[in-house]
């Protein structure tokens, strides 16, 4: 092995793969660097011949960890396409169920995939740099809420998006599901479950 | 008692897969009592490296999503068939090819040609496209081959199970995982989902008539959705006819159709041409020039019957016979 250049292979805890080349000089800097991203699929052409309305599906598979957001900019872009203003309640419904997904995301991101290396730290050993590893640290008791609050909002994502992981409910002008005042209600209780989570957090991290 | 050993893999995939194993919950903490994850690129800092030191058959279970576009996945898979007792087709995209095997109704010269030089949005003077590698210091830094057709898993490597779902529904993955770890395992090349249709374990299936007449096709867009009525009773395309059960109806409780992620049922050997058929036989009408008509109202045949399914189909994808002009050499 050349003792000057360092492989990355690969690049872990994020959505997507890579690999990382890095040439050392004899002082040890860096001479050259090459990333690569090996993750071509062709979205751009397969879905070529494929009807509009199926992009908020198609594109969501872009990537599984984000499908919300996905499948919402192209539901947009449906709106646009057909010259269609969605109404009042279609932009709230879409708007509730992006905000759902938007908290848990961001559970997922702190505590899963960056939260090894701010909460076990990027110098702890590799088999503790996950999420067991943080679990170790914060507790069992800040784990357990973390799973809670995100079993959550995932639910409420799959009431009223059909599912979770590429939800189905974008349509050009709308939504295909109607909220209920019990749906509603449920909403409510996650939103003020999500508020609390979040407060529970940022206390933790303060001690 | 040592604990067995499970890896989790992804090739040409999103991450819905690993987001379902997450999804677990409360029960990833069971699951991780129980066995020790060794390679989990999304979750765990292991590298190829610590795979590679594993002993032969290490591994007692390897999930691997996504289906196989480049070289690198397919040289990955090989290690993990090596180093696994068992390894499960996790995902549509793996058991099928899924959506990224809609892929194969272009070439690979096509995509290339799409995505780094044709776009709106690229900007790419030089037209640079990825070529297989570059030299430097007396080291070889290579990139993968782009393969010029998607295929699932097992026609890269033996597979043992398939656990089909885009993505795996928690129930079935929470259920494959207590199976694989007890004493009595399913019969090697079972699907660990329920061997019946998706219309079984709808939610409308009250509503759907014995027999359904289709005067029309109706996209989703184009008409007010009953929340009760069974949607193919609608003109709606639901293929929950010819798709295997186990999502609990996801898309139909979010209003819309199923588009048969789950793949066909057992006794089926092609979702595609088995769709077809139970929806030629439900058009309602003698008159061929009507009948003609109705089916004129499916814009996208391929896409719609094959949605998850294309590299699995008996025809895998389609192959232009005209020779391309410009051929970019490393896609040929």
């Amino acid at each position: 092995m050349n003792p000057l250049k360092i492989t990355i292979d690969p690049i872990t805890r994020l959505e997507g793969h890579g690999k990382i080349d890095i040439f050392l000089d004899e002082s040890g800097n860096v001479k050259k660097t090459y990333f690569q991203v090996p993750e071509l699929r062709g979205f751009e052409k397969f879905v070529e011949g494929r009807p509009a309305e199926e992009m908020p599906q198609i594109t969501s598979r872009i990537c599984g960890v984000c499908p919300t957001a996905h499948h919402l900019a192209s539901t947009k872009a449906l709106d646009d396409l057909y010259k269609v203003e969605p109404t009042l309640t279609a932009r709230k419904i879409r708007e509730l169920v992006n905000s759902t997904f938007f908290v848990e995301d961001h559970a997922l991101h702190f505590f899963f995939l960056g939260g090894p290396d701010f909460i076990v730290g990027v110098d702890a050993p590799k088999g503790l740099r996950n999420i067991i590893g943080v679990l170790n640290k914060v507790g069992i008791e800040v784990g357990s809420e973390v799973i809670k609050i995100r079993k959550l909002l995932r639910e409420l994502i799959a009431l009223a998006g059909g599912k979770t992981i590429h939800p189905v409910f974008g349509l050009p002008g709308g939504v295909s599901k109607q909220i209920t005042r019990e749906m509603q209600e449920k909403f409510i209780n996650g939103a003020e479950n999500a508020v609390k989570f979040a407060l529970f957090v940022l206390n933790c991290l303060r001690k | 008692m040592k604990k067995p050993k499970v890896a989790f893999y992804w090739c040409a995939s999103c991450g819905g897969c690993e987001e379902a194993v997450v999804d677990l919950g409360e029960e990833i903490l069971n699951v991780v009592d129980l066995v020790d994850i060794v390679f989990w690129p999304v979750a765990l800092d292991f590298k190829v490296d610590d795979l590679v030191n594993l002993e032969e058959g290490e591994i007692t279970t390897a999930f691997i999503n996504g289906a196989i576009r480049t070289s690198e996945q397919h040289e990955i898979v090989k290690l993990l068939r090596r180093k696994s007792k068992f390894v499960i087709a996790y995902g549509s995209c793996s058991c099928f090819g899924g959506i990224p095997g809609l892929a194969n109704l272009f070439s690979a010269n096509e995509i290339v040609r799409r995505v780094y030089l044709e776009t709106p949005s690229t900007i790419n003077p030089e037209n640079v496209i990825p070529g297989r590698g570059d030299k430097f210091d007396g080291s070889v830094v290579s990139l993968p081959k782009f393969y010029d057709k998607v295929k699932p898993l097992d026609q890269a490597i033996e597979v043992d199970y398939y656990l089909p779902g885009c993505p795996p529904p928690v129930k079935l993955t929470l259920e494959a995982i207590k199976t694989l770890l007890s004493d009595t395992l399913p019969e090697r090349g079972s699907v660990l989902a329920p061997d019946v249709a998706l219309c079984n374990e709808c939610p409308r299936k009250e509503t759907k008539p014995d027999k359904i007449e289709l005067r029309a096709i109706n996209r989703p867009h184009q008409v007010y959705i009953d929340a009760e009525k069974c949607l193919l009773a609608q003109g709606l395309l639901c293929l929950g006819i010819g798709t295997r059960a186990g999502c609990g109806a996801a898309c139909i409780n979010g209003n819309m159709p199923c588009t048969g992620c789950m793949g066909p049922p057992g006794n089926v050997k092609d979702q595609g041409a088995k769709l077809i058929s139970a929806l030629a036989s439900i058009v309602s009408s003698n008159d061929e020039e009507e009948i003609k008509r109705i089916l004129e109202q499916i814009p996208d045949p391929t896409g719609t019957f094959y949605k998850y399914f294309l590299p699995y189909s008996i025809l895998q994808g389609k192959i232009k016979r005209e020779i391309e002009n410009e051929s970019l050499e490393n896609y040929d």
